[in-house]
């Protein structure tokens, strides 16, 4: 556990009690493709830099991540309404760090604002003035976001970088699995691999899916079954999120 | 309901209990007091649904009965009243509370009792006593401690407990802000093994320091996975719980310190507090230069100035230079009880412990600074 | 229209204690919880005004009467006994001590999320903010007061603003043991999407025209057969619209509505002119609110009706005015081309949506819409 570390105070050391609180990390699972990324997370506030930017394909948990860190940090979260309409010192305020989500649709040729560019210049300057830290999320490195400010793009060009793989079959597994452990559910041999040839690589696809085998099995009384799957993934599952 | 009592006796009574109810309340029977009347007692019922304070007081009850009726309201116009006053209460089981005294009259709507909330009642596994100086010890040696910082929810409590040192069986009681940490302990009360560990929350423990205060009474702690509660005399204060793991304490008390010092504590406090004096930072610094024989407290402050202050000290070992933060420093000198206070050191980036040389059940540790 | 507030009748759903048509909903919250694999967020979705609150509260006083150490000095023992008869039932009586806890907002265990008033401006807000959440936090990092379960209502959750909803997600991540949200949500596409994923959905299905004409003759005696019949039928399976439009003389508009379009297509530009004076008088902006939505919704069941989308709906053959109320539409309907029907509808969407912004003339938008009207269906 890192305790404390308010930035105003950094020559205050720390008691160490090793104690890693179950930060909306309950299904978060750490493997390969990710563990690049939890390792910084992990390592806050002891970054290199002011920023850290984590990107990764769709689905690939940056989301999840930022939510694992903003338990952690009591970051704030920092909306395009927050850049556009305000400035960094009110939106962020006393907090330890700020999360950027998204941060290539807010800047570059398809941003939504011209205005972005320099309001995401601002808030990086301010943190980095007052010692604290910015965590961005993107689907592509910065070097790929077009940024066209030239001041802002070499400090995040410069900025730690970590990038978050696509879940892997043995991460989708572990993820499945653990799902329906659980949930106390026992499941016949075969349904992890049926269910893996036939699903979208993602952690959320997993949760949901699992919800919905459970609720039908439940619903049914019948024992979650290759045969239960498929129908569930043929109909309940399409149709449950509505 | 009918009831006659001393306007001093209620007033009392009312002050007890009505700083548990909030001001600002927009749930109507939150913003209530419970009375209850019965066996030569009006008993009082606040609470702020996380904590709940009865007290009693005796009155010349004429018909017994239960009502609820708005906390401050009640108190205001209960100080108001002229001293020696002789108060008439009369609920009419239509909503309204009558209250005379003198030649004033009031009138109050009531809520019905059965829609007050509910956290006194009901059986607690765990009894046991503790006596009003176990009480103040466990609460004013851990209480500076507690960590104020509502994210790490787990940390806004002192963490009370079951535990063994040297063979003994002991309740203790820790608290911690991620940079200090206060541990107290007495032998384990009859009835305390076997206790869940508990957080019990900082508001509780506030509540709690004001209400033994007044008494010399034994206090009977009923105890729950979910609810802690402390009786005595006509008081019951009840309360949740903090719903976290504390954290592992005990490894970071650490075992291997082997620079001992040894100072005369008041001595201490005073020069700590004169050496901080230079600067008005929340977060200054006081430098700890240690030498056999002799500690040399400084500390400097780039717009003030600096200062320097020398204390004997019994110390054998190294030269060691080491930062604190000069109010951690005196909130726990201050709390040392007995002449000489003990610092346990490893060096100048490790936990320090500071303990009573008199009470080994009673131990600090302090983070240093980077200096 | 606040169908799922009332409560100057009592029938609010923190203190109603009876709930009809969702026995499937309600028989699928009571399995789950006695299964011990109770999902501990629960997403209760459908229109607005048909009981999703309702069950919300009664799902959380029932969970709140199991296993609570607490039950009130002198009362009830054991809170199961004072269930339904019916074993799927959720029922916990008005005369049991949790459901007067509940009500009064007194339990210590259950947390109800709603928007508050702004204290600046003495104004409810319109929508839930941080704050509003934040104190699930508080409510959920302290243990049970009655040592039980603890419960959340937030109803409903398409108003918390994003920062709101933000901080919702993190309790999602990290609810406690035996710590239970339950989602009430009019339109739980808008949600974010991370909310939905964390929530087992329930979606509520809006009730018969003979259930929802029941509950309300349970809470307005006064009105007559004739007029229940209609206000059910105009409440689109929702008990708590069908109240809102009682409560706004919706029937009476209705009537003067059907009326007019009865005249179509050579209007009564008497009548016509008499319908757009009531509606722009001086305080009578919440009629033609009233009037614009049930015109909005006849036209849109008109053209489903044309398109044939309306085949074998809950609704067909059903007259409660007694005006031939479908062979009017039918009428109507063939009297243009389906493409112009969508563009009236448009059209008259648009006048609609516009008066309030630009304060058009109320009297002036009517007879602009029927119109219109007369219009797409003069041959």
């Amino acid at each position: 556990m890192v305790l404390h570390k308010n930035v105003r105070e950094a020559a205050q050391l720390t008691l160490d009690f090793d104690h890693r609180p179950a930060l909306g990390g309950d299904d978060f699972l750490v493997a390969a493709p990710n563990a690049d990324a939890v390792r910084w997370l992990d390592s806050w506030p002891d970054w290199p830099g002011p920023a850290l930017v984590i990107y990764g394909a769709a689905g690939s948990g940056k989301t999840h991540l930022a939510q694992v860190f903003l338990a952690r940090s009591m970051a704030k979260v920092v909306t395009a309404g927050d850049l556009l309409d305000s400035q960094p010192p009110v939106y962020v305020g006393e907090e330890p760090a700020a999360v950027l989500e998204d941060v290539d649709l807010l800047v570059g040729p398809s941003a939504a604002s011209p205005d972005l560019e320099e309001a995401v210049l601002h808030l990086y300057n301010h943190l980095g003035e007052t010692g604290r830290h910015l965590m961005l999320t993107a689907k592509q490195p910065p070097a790929r976001w077009g940024i066209g400010l030239a001041d802002l793009a070499s400090r995040l060009n410069m900025a730690t970088q970590a990038g978050i793989g696509p879940p892997d079959d043995g991460l989708i597994t572990a993820v499945l699995v653990k799902q329906f452990a659980d949930r106390q559910l026992k499941i016949d041999d075969g349904v992890i691999s049926f269910m893996l040839a036939r699903m979208e690589r993602s952690f959320d696809a997993a949760r949901r899916m699992v919800a919905a085998i459970d609720d039908q099995a439940l619903k049914r009384h019948r024992n979650i079954t290759v045969a239960l799957v498929r129908q569930v993934l043929q109909t309940d599952f399409q149709s449950e999120d509505e | 309901m009918n009831l006659t009592i001393e306007r001093a006796d209620l007033l009392k009574c009312l002050g007890h209990v009505q700083s548990v109810v909030e001001r600002r309340n927009t749930i109507p029977i939150l913003s209530n007091l419970k009375l209850d009347a019965g066996d030569g007692k009006l008993s009082l019922n606040a609470t702020d649904m996380d904590l709940d304070i009865i007290d009693s007081v005796g009155a010349e009850i004429s018909t017994p009965g239960a009502t609820t009726a708005p906390a401050h309201t009640l108190y205001d116009i209960v100080r108001k009243l002229p001293e020696g006053a002789q108060v008439e209460m009369n609920a009419d089981g239509e909503g309204r509370l009558q209250l005379s005294s003198g030649r004033s009259r009031f009138t109050l709507s009531c809520l019905p009792i059965d829609d007050f909330p509910v956290l006194s009642g009901g059986e607690l596994a765990h009894e046991f006593t503790l006596t009003v100086a176990e009480v103040k010890a466990l609460v004013d040696k851990t209480k500076f401690a507690i960590s104020t910082e509502e994210t790490r929810y787990y940390l806004n409590g002192i963490y009370v407990h079951a535990a063994e040192r040297n063979g003994a069986q002991v309740l203790r009681a820790v608290a911690t802000d991620g940079h200090r940490l206060a541990s107290v302990e007495i032998p384990l009360p009859d009835g305390a093994s076997g206790i869940p560990g508990v957080i019990v929350p900082r508001k509780t423990v506030s509540e709690l320091r004001k209400l033994v205060e007044e008494t010399t009474a034994d206090i009977a702690v009923g105890l729950s996975e979910t609810k802690i509660r402390f009786s005595f005399e006509d008081t019951v204060l009840t309360s949740k719980l903090i719903d976290g793991t504390f954290p592992d304490y005990q490894r970071v008390i650490p075992e291997g310190n082997d620079k001992k010092l040894d100072v005369e504590t008041k001595g201490f406090a005073a020069a700590v507090d004169r050496v901080s004096a230079i600067s008005s930072e929340k977060s200054r610094a006081v430098k700890l230069n240690i030498a056999s024989g002799i500690l040399t407290l400084s500390a400097s402050s780039p717009e003030d100035g600096s200062a320097t202050e020398e204390i004997e000290v019994d110390y054998q070992g190294d030269v060691l230079e080491v930062g604190f933060n000069a109010g951690y420093l005196l909130d726990i000198v201050r709390q040392i009880e007995g002449s000489n206070a003990r610092m346990l050191m490893a060096d100048a980036a490790s936990p320090t412990i500071f303990s009573e040389v008199d009470d080994p059940g009673v131990l600090y540790v302090l983070m240093p600074m980077r200096v | 229209m606040n169908g799922e507030n009332i409560d100057d009748e009592g029938l609010a759903p923190v203190d109603n204690p009876d709930l009809s048509g969702h026995d499937e909903a309600e028989a699928t919250l009571k399995q789950a919880f006695e299964s011990d694999r109770l999902a501990h967020a629960w997403l209760l979705s459908g229109p607005q005004g048909i009981g999703k609150a309702t069950l919300a509260y009664r799902f959380a006083r029932y969970v709140l009467a199991q296993g609570g150490a607490v039950t009130g000095e002198g009362l009830f023992g054991d809170a199961l006994d004072l269930g339904d008869e019916t074993r799927d039932s959720l029922y916990i009586g008005p005369e049991h001590p949790v459901f007067r806890r509940v009500a009064s907002g007194g339990h210590s265990d259950l947390k109800v999320v709603v928007r508050t008033v702004n204290e600046k401006t003495g104004k409810l807000r319109s929508e839930i903010v941080v704050d509003d959440v934040r104190s699930v936090g508080n409510f959920f990092h302290h243990t049970a007061g009655e040592g039980g379960w603890r419960v959340v209502v937030v109803d409903c959750a398409d108003e918390m603003n994003p920062s709101a909803a933000n901080a919702l997600l993190k309790v999602l991540e990290e609810p406690p043991p035996r710590g239970l949200l339950l989602l009430v949500s009019h339109n739980s596409g808008r949600l974010l999407p991370t909310i939905r994923s964390r929530c087992r959905k329930l979606a509520l299905h809006p009730l018969s025209e003979e259930n929802v004409a029941s509950l309300i003759n349970a809470h307005r005696p006064d009105l007559d057969a004739g007029d229940l019949s209609v206000l059910a039928h105009l409440a689109d399976g929702s008990p708590g619209r069908a109240l809102a439009l009682a409560e706004e003389g919706g029937l009476g508009l209705y009537r003067d509505m059907i009326g007019l379009l009865e005249t179509l297509p050579r209007l009564d530009v008497g009548a016509l002119h008499a319908f757009g004076g009531k509606l722009g008088k001086t305080g009578a902006e919440e009629a033609f609110h009233t009037a614009s939505g049930l015109l909005q919704w006849w036209l849109a069941r008109l053209i489903l009706i044309t398109a044939g989308a309306a085949a074998g709906g809950p609704r067909q053959g059903k007259d409660p005015l007694d005006v031939g109320e479908e062979a009017l539409m039918k009428r109507l309907g063939q009297a243009a081309s389906l493409d112009r029907w969508f563009e009236v509808w448009e059209k008259i969407n648009r006048l609609l949506v516009k008066t309030d912004p630009i304060n058009l003339s109320r009297k002036q938008v009517v007879l602009n819409v029927f119109l219109t009207l007369q219009n797409a269906v003069r041959p």
